[in-house]
This record gives C-alpha cells, sequence and structure tokens, in this order.
C-alpha cells in the first residue's frame, strides 16, 4: 500500500498535466490520516475570495488508494493565505505543508 | 444543533430542481434571457451542492460553477468530460459571467441577466430581453434539428449546403447528454447530474449556439 506522500506526489503530477496553469502544490501530511490533502494554486482558478475544498473519492482502478481533498486557490487568494487575510480549514497548517 | 455543511446539499440540489423546472415550463415566447437567468442558477446550485456535499463550507460565491470546472480537470474523468464538451462548458461560463454580482464588477457596458444595464458609450440603458448577448442566439428550430447531421452517419447534403452553424446546433443538442452520461458513471452525485443533463437538454432545445 502506498504512503499518502506517494499518493499525493502522484496527484500532483497528475493535476499539474490536467491544468498547466498550475504553479504550486502543497501536501498537508498532518491535516488528516486517512485523506490526501492538496492545496493548489491555479492561475486558471475564479477569485472567489472564499476556501472551497473539494473531496475526491479514492480510484484504486486508477492507483489513487486514498480520498483526496483539493483546495483550488487563485494565485491572488494565495497571497491572501500567505498574508492570514484567508484562512484554510482546522488543522491544514501551512507552516507544516510540503511542496510537490 | 448547528447545521452542516452536507446538511446544505441536498437543499441545494432540490432549489436547483425546482429552477430548472421553472425553465421548462417557460411558455414559448418567453424571452429567451429568461431561460439563461434561470439556467444559470440552475448551474450555481448545483456547483454549490456539490461542494456542500465534499462537507466542509457552503460556498457563497457566485463562481461556483467554473471553479468547479477547473476542479474537475483534476479527475481525469471530468477532464475528458470537458474537454469532450467545450461548448457546454463555454456556454455556462459565459452564463456564470452575466450573473449580475459578476458583471457589475467589469469594465461596462457589461451585459448581464436578470436587470437592465447602463451603456455609458451609447448613454442608453439597455435590458437583457432585448440586448443580452446570449439570449439573441437563435433557437433551434425541429425542422432543422431533422435536417442537421447525424454525426454517427455522416453529413446529409441538404445539411452539408446550410453551412456549419446546422452541424454545430446538432452537435450541441447531443452533446450535453454525452457529457453528463460519463459524468454519471465517474461517481459524480447521480442526482445532481440528472439535473444537469436536464438542465443541459433545456438549453439545446431553446437557445442552442448558433
Amino acid at each position: 500500500m502506498p504512503s499518502l506522500r506517494d499518493v499525493a506526489k502522484d496527484l500532483a503530477t497528475a493535476h499539474r498535466r490536467a491544468d498547466s496553469a498550475t504553479n504550486e502544490v502543497k501536501f498537508f501530511p498532518d491535516a488528516s490520516k486517512d485523506e490526501v490533502c492538496l492545496l493548489e494554486v491555479s492561475a486558471a482558478a475564479p477569485t472567489t475570495g472564499e476556501i472551497m475544498p473539494f473531496r475526491f473519492r479514492a480510484d484504486m482502478a486508477s492507483g489513487v488508494s486514498y480520498p483526496s481533498v483539493v483546495i483550488l486557490v487563485s494565485p491572488r487568494e494565495w497571497q491572501d493565505i500567505q498574508a492570514g487575510k484567508l484562512a484554510l480549514p482546522g488543522g491544514w497548517d501551512l507552516t507544516a505543508a510540503e511542496d510537490l | 444543533m448547528p447545521t452542516a455543511p452536507r446538511d446544505w446539499s441536498d437543499p441545494f440540489l432540490e432549489q436547483a430542481r425546482e429552477d430548472l423546472k421553472a425553465a421548462w415550463a417557460l411558455p414559448p415566447d418567453t424571452s429567451p434571457s429568461t431561460l439563461c437567468m434561470l439556467l444559470q442558477m440552475v448551474f450555481e446550485k448545483l456547483a454549490k451542492a456539490a461542494y456542500a456535499r465534499s462537507g466542509f463550507v457552503v460556498p457563497r460565491t457566485h463562481q461556483a460553477a467554473s471553479h468547479l470546472f477547473v476542479i474537475l480537470l483534476r479527475h481525469p474523468a471530468g477532464a475528458a468530460i470537458l474537454q469532450a464538451s467545450p461548448n457546454v462548458q463555454q456556454f455556462v461560463l459565459e452564463l456564470e459571467a452575466a450573473q449580475p454580482a459578476i458583471a457589475g464588477r467589469q469594465p461596462q457596458p457589461c451585459p448581464q441577466l436578470e436587470y437592465p444595464w447602463e451603456d455609458p458609450v451609447r448613454n442608453m440603458v439597455r435590458y437583457p430581453a432585448r440586448d443580452l448577448p446570449l439570449a439573441r442566439r437563435r433557437p433551434v428550430s425541429q425542422r432543422e434539428e431533422r435536417r442537421a447531421p447525424d454525426p454517427a452517419q455522416g453529413i446529409p447534403r441538404r445539411a452539408r449546403k446550410r453551412g456549419r452553424h446546422v452541424r454545430e446546433r446538432r452537435h450541441h443538442a447531443r452533446e450535453p447528454v454525452v457529457i453528463f452520461s460519463h459524468y454519471e458513471r465517474t461517481g459524480f452525485p447521480s442526482r445532481i447530474t440528472s439535473a444537469a443533463i436536464a438542465a443541459a437538454r433545456a438549453r439545446a432545445a431553446n437557445a442552442a449556439i448558433a
């Protein structure tokens, strides 16, 4: 069974390929023990001013062994997150996040 | 006990269905702009239902549908759906861009659903029933539907003579059903899918892209 981190890396690669406007992918290893938690910054995302996590189910057939939660933000929203103006869900600790 | 975000999913879905029913029930002589307004509401609520189902938040934004499209790109099946149907996606994005709160933030004049808007260039007030570009697209007649090509069987000679727009209209009429059927198989909540299919059919029947 691959680790959450392994699946996170695979997802990051796949998501970058699918959306070439994705310029940052952060993995939050401590946010959940059984879900891959990713924050992705894409210039293709509209700036809504909201954090809207979206949950995908696991897809064993495609090698995605865990459910995943993706927070997609625009570059402007990413700036607001870094500036503390936009809050991530509880447990999503930016200081512990890993670049993928 | 306070409600959880997930509690909002079904109500958004049910309200989307009611909006959709209203869209279906419009008399034939209703302005297409009214249909466009209702379909924008349908898709916004469907997208909000999908986000609420994830269990984190209930979005307030009017841009939930376009946000969802970018999310869907990240799922192989979702990407296949969107890539197979760029015109439907484009139609929904245009509807969303015309939502009054979104359009009002754009440089003016910017056409919008539901309310009149000012055209400072021509010094006049415009309104959706007359001036909304999305609503001015010509509906598809049954006669044109019959003449239009079946992609599986090639293009009939008469349709070929009529040119590209007929082929496109026929394509648009079929496309949404295929798209959302694919989507259904990938695990997207089927009730949302059914409503989306119906919305797309309504759109194809009443405001097909010319």
